[in-house]
């Protein structure tokens, strides 16, 4: 059966802001986020704890970022771009089972 | 929390409203908002209009059973700090459709918070969904529980990545009763 997500236009929206807005970082870097991926080998270790809700963060992971010169813009900007793109991930999958485009 | 711009770097109208909200209500806004009110452009304004149509629009489920489907996929998540809130929010916005603290509610409910932990634990197939419509749950119910989860698969992680917490119960009572008095609602000049 084929049905469209009655919620399809805000989830939109804010995919839009978040990978397409101006920021510090480029979409290109937010998109990797977003995607699993780390727009740096020294970002991946920490957007993958971003990812796994369970991996136990603790301030030590921000201030690592802060020292090896990561802004806090940075920072922010592929920290909710990561969070945004596992869970597109999950309901992306779950209105996919439903029958719909996702 | 663990990034200073988002306890700080805000707008004027931002930083004025939170101070008579403080004022007002006896406590600081939470830090949801305060990340909410950063940049809102990027992020806040866009997320919080989908989590007012997610758990406040008109659904087939009361209020109290979206909260509580929030603190669900926040306990699987981890998440200890929307867990608590979105507990006691359920807690004082249900008229007895669900027993917050035993999960207790109609078939329905429960069905649809199966197939949630299983979306958020990324492990979801069609049979899951087949399993809630055999329960009587009809199609847009099952999307509105989608978009709670969505949120919340989203909050979650940023609350864990960005050190979110409650400085103390009352602090957490007061988001919960400003949850249910509010509806996700900030004004929108602080999301400018």
């Amino acid at each position: 059966m084929t049905r469209s997500d009655p919620h399809a236009g805000l989830v939109d929206a804010l995919r839009t802001a978040v990978l397409g807005s101006a920021g510090v970082t480029t979409p290109e870097a937010r998109a990797a986020a977003a995607g699993g991926g780390a727009p740096s080998d020294a970002l991946a270790p920490f957007l993958a704890k971003v990812r796994d809700p369970s991996s136990g963060m603790t301030e030590r992971d921000i201030v690592e970022l802060r020292d090896g010169g990561h802004t806090e813009e940075e920072i922010f900007e592929l920290t909710v771009a990561a969070a945004l793109g596992a869970a597109l991930q999950r309901y992306e999958r779950a209105v996919a089972s439903m029958g719909g485009e996702g | 929390m663990w990034l200073e711009i988002l306890e700080r770097d805000h707008k004027l109208p931002a930083r004025m409203f939170q101070r008579v909200a403080a004022t007002v209500f006896g406590e600081e806004m939470d830090d949801v908002a305060k990340t909410a009110m950063h940049r809102p452009e990027f992020f806040g304004q866009p997320f919080l209009a989908l989590v007012r149509e997610a758990l406040r629009a008109p659904s087939f489920w009361t209020v109290g059973e979206r909260e509580y489907m929030a603190a669900v996929t926040s306990r699987v998540n981890a998440c200890d700090f929307c867990a608590l809130v979105h507990t006691e929010t359920a807690r004082i916005t249900a008229c007895g459709e669900v027993d917050v603290d035993t999960g207790a509610g109609r078939p329905e409910l429960s069905a649809v918070l199966a197939l949630l932990e299983r979306v958020s634990r990324d492990d979801v197939a069609a049979e899951d969904i087949a399993r809630v419509r055999a329960a009587g749950v009809p199609e847009d119910a099952i999307a509105d529980a989608l978009a709670v989860n969505l949120v919340f698969n989203i909050v979650n992680r940023l609350a864990n990545a960005f050190g979110w917490s409650w400085d103390s119960d009352d602090h957490l009572q007061a988001g919960a009763r400003g949850l249910r008095r509010f509806g996700y609602k900030l004004p929108g000049l602080v999301l400018r």
